[in-house]
Order: C-alpha cells, then structure tokens, then sequence
C-alpha cells in the first residue's frame, strides 16, 4: 500500500516516530480525554429546555464574570510579575538574589488560603475593622478579588521570566550597544521577543489558574463558570446542567489555547547553549529607592500580611485544641498524593514533550491538545469523570489512594509539561540531526543530548506539580475515598464549617510544606 | 549531577511515604452475595452534615460496640451524586445527610435499602422514607435571625411572603440555591401553594437583592456582625450564633405563626442505608445506636423522638407538608430557582 504509506510519510514531514512513542502519546491523550467526554456526553444529552433556560439567564453573566475576572489577573500578574523579574535579572537592585527567592514564597500560599487571610483582615469586622473602626476596602468588590488573586499568583509569571531572562545570552545585549543602541531599544527589540513566550506561558498558566479555581473566588463570593459548576456538581441533582456549564468552559478554553498557539508560531527561537554569558545588570540609579519600594509593597501583601495573619490564627488554633494527633495522617495523605502525581508527571512529560518537538503534525498537536486538557477542564470535571470511568472499567482503583493520584496527575500535567517544554525549546533539532549523523542511535542521542538539557526543566515541572497538587482541593474533596483526608480537605472542611481559627494551622502547614520543594526550586536558581 | 540527587531523594521519600501508608486496596467481596453471618467491625459514613456534629456520636458509637467507623465528610448531595455513580462498588454503609430531600431523592432512583428496625415505630410518620427506606434524627425548623442592633420585632417580617416587600431590599441574606436544604424548602411551599405562586414568591425575593452566602453559619455570621439586618436560617444556628461573643445580639422569628398562614417549614437531618452497603448490619446497629435518647440527646438539634426527658421541644406551629411528597417535586424546583435567577 504505497499510497497509504506515503500519506503516512506526509503527515510526518517525512519523519514518522517510533511506534512505542506513538502508542504512548495516544494513550496518553486517550485517558485525559476522559473527562472530556464524559462531559461532552452530558451535556448533549441534556434536554433542550435546560440549554434554553442556562442560555437565557446565567451564562452569559457567568461567561463574562470569568473572562474579565481572569483577563484582568492575567494582566495584573504579567505587570507584577514581568517588572519584578526585569528588576531582578537584569537590574543592581541591591538583594535581588534574596527577592529572587523570597518573590517566590507566595506559591507556596494557596489562594483560598491567601483569601481567607484577607478575609480575616480586612472582612466585615476583621481586624482592619477592630483596629480602626472600619473595613478600608470591600473585600468582595471586583477590584478586590483581582488584587488578591493577582498577589497568590503572580510568581507563576515571575518565575517564568526571570528563568528566561537569566537565559540570555550577554552576547545579544552587547551585539545591540556595540551598534549604538540604547537600553530600551535593546530591550524592546531583543530581550522582550526572546521573552515573549515566557511572558505568554506564565499568562496562560494565571489565566487557567483563576478560570478553575473555585476555591479563593467562591471564598470571595464572586462566581465563574467554575465555582459555578461545582456548587451545581455538589447542590444540585441535575449532573446536566454542570456540563452544560462545564463544556462551556472548556470551549473556552480551548479557544485561548489556540490564540497562544498562534501568538507562538511567530515567536519561536533557538539559542545557542555554548556562547551562555551573564549580561550586564543595568544601574537603577536614582529609580532604585522607588523600585524597592514596589518590592516591599508586592512582598507585603503577598507574603508578610497573610503570612503574619495565618500564624496568629493558628496560634489561636493551637489554644483553642484544633491540633490534633490526626493531624500526622493527613499531612501524610497529603505527602503521598501529591508526590505520587508529581512523580507520575515527570515519567509521562519526557515522552510527551519529545514526541511534540521532534514529530511535529496534526495528530501530534491533537494528542498534546489532549494532554494540555488539565488547564481548561475544572477539577470537579475531572472528578466527575473518573468516578464514572473508574466505577465502569476500573473496579479495582476504588478505595485506594491511586485515584487521587492520578486525577491529581491529569489536572496538572500541563503545568509539567510546559516547564518540560520551555527547556526543549532550547535544543535545537540540528543539534540531534547533527548526533544521527554521527553516527550516534536514539537512545544514546536521548541518554545524551535530550535528557540532560530538559532534566532540570523536568524536574522543576515536578515540583511545581507537588506544589500545586499540595494545595489541591475540589479533586480531593470529590474522589477521596474514606479514610483518604488531605490538609486541604481538612482545611476546606472546618472553614465552611466557619471555623477560620481550626482551618489556619492546617493551612500553615500547607505553607510550611510548600516551603521545602519552592526551596529547591530557588537554590538550584540560586546556584547558577 | 545535583538534578539527579534530587530526583533520586524524591523517589526514595515517595517509595517510604507509599510503604508508610500501606497502599492498601481493599478487596471487593462483591461476590458474596450471601449475607455473611459475621460482618468484620467496620463501617463506612458518607456523612453530608457538619462533621463537627457526628464526631462526637462517632466517636462514641466506637467505643461501645468496638466497630471502627472510617468517616468521610462532604455535602449531602455530593455523596448522594457518589452513592449513585458508585453503584455496587459503593463503600457507603451509612449515608448521613443534612436534608430530607435528598433521602427522597435517593428512595426515587432506587438506591435505599430499608432500614428494618422497630425504633423507626417511634419516629412520626412524615418522617420517614417510604418502605422505610430512610429515617430522620433530628428535626430543624426554618426562621428568621435577626440583629437587634439594627432591626426591632416590629419591623421584622413576620412571614417568608414579607420578603417580596422592597422596603427588605438588600436587608437580609440566605444561603444558595446549591445548598439542598434551599431547595427542599422551597419545595415544600410548592407542595402548598403550587409553581406559578412559587416563581411569584421566588422572583419577589430576588428582585430585594438578598445577600447570597455559601453556608448557613455566612449567613448567620453575617446577621451578628450587622452587614445585613436579618436572614434565612435554621433554628439551630441561631443557638449557635449566641455563643459567639461581639456577634451575638441576635433574636429569633417562627415564620408564618399566624392564623391561615403556611405555618414553620421543617426539615430534618437522617441516615439511610445504601442499597449496596457491604455492612449494613453494622449499618443498621448505627442507625438504631443513633435512635436512642441518650445518642438524641448529643444533639445540637431536636431530637426526633419525642419524650426524652430534658428535652425542650420547640413550641411551634408547623407547616402542613409531608418530606416523602417532596422528592418528586425538587427537579421542578431547581427550575423555578433557576428561572427566578435564583440559580448559584
């Protein structure tokens, strides 16, 4: 069948992969498919009157509440997070070693524990009002919920651009000042286009983090297609109408997946690893009093303010008996899932981020869709749909702990991924191309030349994974099985509860814990 | 390769946390069909009310019979959702839910087995699942909270029709139309006065802006720190939010007391036992165990024996509405709710 071949030949540019890595990135897409279509399922069985009655009156508050609520902290973290990294990559900001570290720290705070801590200060009779005789702000106005979404996620951008940032090569720059340019036309035209897919990585991340998030923004009383979903998911008999909701959201995101994808086609570029020289940091000069100001002001109310609030709680906690022996067995819980996914993670985005770079097509960029379906599909989504295929085909999952380790693993597989991805990108294909024709065969070419160069990129994807699925809620809460209480179900449990003095030492050790991997993270920054 | 130390670290630590929590799937004996005589003393609680409510009597239950209970703590409708989709592999023994709807809802596709047990004799008709497929523990009446810094009795509505009035606009708060005591209750007045009156009711109260919170202790918190001026909560709330100190100037209204007027809607919290239970003479034993007074008397909430000694029963005039004719009316419901923009 040479006809069939040939087609075969074309899909792949003339390179086909190796089967195995093919079936692996099916079945790969195929599992993370799952929810997807359970949802899709439910919701075009959903009787017609139900579509009109959601089209009608909810959704289309719903879909501009999310869209704006996550555009804004999108934009909100790229200004934060894109100066602060300028500032402290490509600046002499005295410390900037230090705040390079300490900027991060706020990862380690999950959002609905950060609202919680505003809601202590600054809620109706908080301490902002015991204090002073008022609120200051109203803490659940749109402004508000942006800021405080804006300062728990923030370092996802952060941390992205400055990796880029401290990536380029100094040879750029000077290549720029030796032909007569200033800083800014510098920075306009090479710093900013080599960190353009940075910028629009970590916007991506915030933007998908607020659009799922059901946590921190039903704390904050406002309502996204997300929080939406759940409460109809957990209140409401009628499974249809949250997948109506939920593939909405979905299609949502689908679309700004693909407005990224086409913002990259134009960005994409390769370095090369050898000539890796530090630049120059740029003098602040007089500017640099105001620059540290902005620093301690984002470091206030991102870390030290809900930080200060949290232990003082749980200091209230510890008297008021909320500690308990239990206590170990969820922080024990908590441990085994979240590096049970971190680990599973790590194993699948090697394959998968090698299949994408060097077997580029359309099936390819339908399979890692597919694999980026954690971003767009809420949690309880993915929830929802395990418990169907799981209660179907995969009797013998009930009851352990693997479920959530898996449901935790699809959720934040993209976020793997795209640190993966990020490190790839810095291989150019000629540099394997040049390997084969030395003669050197796959394995080596991966054991050799891949591996080391993305095994960083891998391995910080696994603890951002860790983090993230630390923190995890309405996946816990929903696949659980008894007897399976993380910090975070414990957290979410006695804060509905109104139970805010119980809630806080768990939440701190949730800090605590998030602390030793961000740790990591940072020194091994650090070290560079 | 300091990359590589770490990854190892982090494989060693996994590999010791997976081995400390003994990973272990617990075999589904699914094949034994055949009730065995001897159940292992075990016992699984989807618990949908306030954990802080069943800790104790769990606790308790623990030490008397020595049966270790494994306890797991959601929404009530949460549960039923996994009560359903689990179907025979469920782990449920015992589902606990803070709403009387639900446990029709769950009797309705099928999913009960009937709790035989001659305690459920004591318990008032209206009370009780069809074919004793499910029981209430306690029972709750729905009432206004209001602060009284803010509002006197006599400019406090005094039935939940008032709340249509715009002089209560943006003055009181409710929970949301996801909690399914909401629903029930609101079921319940169809049960009366029918869909179309219900969406006039429904549409009035929205159109007064209602402060829209995410449990009962929001909304009564919200009333004792004086954000809003009253609000919809059971009667058990207002008990609990006297004892918080700064934010208890708070009183209490049975709606609907007049003559001719709907009179106080209850509801209760109950248990069931899923059809797939894999103890449920253990189950049962819970149940019963639960029934007792001096377990009805560990109640918060009253107790739905009536008798016990102690005890002070409210002096209210109830609603002439029956749980078990609610089930079939909540799908309805939810759309009238939703119609009404009464939808989060």
């Amino acid at each position: 069948m040479p006809s069939i071949n040939r087609m075969w030949l074309k899909l792949w540019n003339g390179k086909p992969p190796r089967l195995i890595l093919l079936l692996f990135n099916i079945a790969a897409a195929l599992i993370m498919a799952i929810p997807v279509l359970y949802v899709f399922i439910r919701a075009v069985f959903a009787p017609v009157e139900k579509w009109q009655v959601l089209l009608g009156t909810r959704i289309p508050i719903l879909l501009w509440n999310t869209v704006s609520l996550a555009g804004s902290v999108a934009l909100v973290t790229t200004i934060i997070g894109v100066s602060l990294a300028w500032l402290v990559e490509q600046t002499n900001l005295p410390g900037s070693r230090i705040f390079k570290a300490v900027l991060t720290l706020p990862l380690a705070i999950p959002p609905y524990i950060g609202a919680l801590t505003y809601i202590i200060v600054f809620g109706k009779r908080g301490v902002a009002y015991s204090l002073l005789g008022s609120s200051i702000v109203n803490i659940y106005s749109f402004f508000s919920v942006v800021f405080i979404l804006s300062m728990f996620t923030f370092p996802y951008v952060f941390l992205i651009v400055s990796a880029a940032l401290s990536k380029i090569s100094g040879n750029y720059e000077e290549a720029g000042r030796s032909s007569g340019a200033g800083y800014i036309t510098i920075f306009r035209h090479v710093i900013l286009p080599l960190v353009i897919p940075a910028i629009l990585s970590g916007n991506m991340i915030v933007f998908f983090y607020i659009v799922s998030d059901f946590g921190a923004v039903s704390m904050l009383r406002y309502s996204t297609f997300t929080s939406s979903v759940y409460f109809q998911m957990i209140g409401k008999l009628d499974r249809s109408g949250a997948a109506i909701l939920s593939m909405l959201t979905i299609a949502l995101g689908i679309m700004v997946l693909f407005a990224k994808s086409q913002l990259q086609k134009y960005s994409s570029f390769f370095q090369n690893p050898k000539s890796d020289r530090k630049s120059r940091p740029l003098e602040l000069g007089k500017y640099k009093n105001p620059c540290l100001i902005f620093v301690f002001i984002v470091l206030f109310f991102s870390v030290i303010m809900p930080l200060a609030a949290l232990i003082i709680w749980s200091i209230k906690g510890i008297y008021a008996k909320a500690v308990t022996i239990e206590m170990l067995g969820y922080i024990r819980n908590s441990l085994l899932i979240s590096m049970g996914a971190a680990f599973v993670t790590m194993l699948v985005s090697i394959p998968v981020t090698y299949f994408k770079f060097r077997h580029p097509s359309r099936l390819t960029n339908l399979l890692n869709g597919a694999c980026n379906l954690g971003l767009i599909i809420p949690g309880t989504l993915i929830a929802l749909g395990m418990v169907f295929a799981i209660n179907r085909y995969f009797v013998w999952l009930i009851g352990g702990p693997a479920v959530l380790i898996i449901g935790h693993a699809m959720r934040y597989l993209p976020r793997s991924l795209q640190s993966a991805e990020s490190s790839m990108a810095l291989i150019s294909p000629v540099l394997d191309e040049t390997a084969y024709s030395l003669g050197m065969r796959f394995g080596t070419v991966l054991r050799k030349v891949i591996l080391p160069t993305i095994l960083p990129g891998v391995f910080s994807g696994g603890i951002l994974v860790m983090v993230s699925s630390l923190k995890e809620l309405p996946i816990t809460l929903m696949l659980r099985p008894p007897g399976y209480d993380t910090l975070a179900v414990r957290i979410w449990i006695q804060s509905s509860d109104g139970f805010y003095t119980h809630a806080a030492p768990a939440g701190l050790l949730i800090v605590i814990a998030s602390f030793i991997p961000l740790f990591y993270l940072v020194r091994k920054d650090l070290e560079v | 390769m300091k990359v590589k130390g770490l990854v190892i670290t982090a494989c060693i630590i996994f590999a010791l946390t997976s081995f400390l929590s003994g990973c272990s799937v617990p075999s589904n004996n699914n094949i034994s069909i055949i009730q065995e005589k001897e159940e292992p003393k075990v016992l699984t609680i989807y618990n949908g009310r306030q954990e802080k409510f069943i800790i104790p009597l769990v606790e308790k239950f623990e030490k008397d019979t020595g049966i270790k209970v494994n306890l797991i703590s959601g929404k009530a409708t949460e549960y039923a959702h996994r009560i359903i989709e689990e179907k025979e592999n469920t782990q449920a023994d015992v589902f606990l839910s803070n709403d009387g709807g639900i446990l029709e809802y769950l009797r309705i596709e099928n999913m009960l087995s009937p709790i035989n047990s001659k305690l459920l004799e004591e318990v008032p008709g209206n009370y009780v699942g069809k074919n004793n497929t499910w029981t209430a523990l306690t029972i709750r009446y729905r009432v206004f909270i209001y602060n009284t810094d803010l509002i006197t009795l006599n400019e406090m509505p005094d039935s939940i029709f008032n709340l249509t009035d715009p002089k209560y606009k943006g003055q009181f708060t409710m929970n949301r139309a996801g909690n399914e005591s909401m629903i029930t209750y609101f079921a319940s007045i169809q049960s009366i006065i029918g869909p179309e009156k219900t969406l006039e009711l429904l549409k009035g109260i929205m159109a007064n802006k209602p402060l829209i919170l995410q449990s009962h202790t929001d909304v009564r918190r919200a009333v004792g720190s004086g954000e809003v001026k009253f609000g919809l909560v059971n009667n058990y709330h207002y008990k609990m939010q006297l004892q918080e100190e700064g934010m208890n100037h708070v009183a209490m209204i049975f709606p609907d007391q007049g003559e001719g007027e709907l009179g106080a809607f209850a509801n209760i919290s109950g248990a069931a036992i899923p059809k797939y239970a894999k103890h449920p003479q253990n189950a049962l034993l819970f149940i019963e165990y639960l029934l007792q007074p001096s377990q009805q008397k560990m109640n918060d909430e009253t107790p739905i024996i009536r008798g016990i000694e102690g005890i002070e029963y409210e002096n209210v005039r109830p609603a002439d509405t029956s749980l078990s004719e609610v089930g079939p009316l909540w799908e309805k419901t939810t759309e009238l709710m939703e119609k009404a923009g009464y939808s989060e």
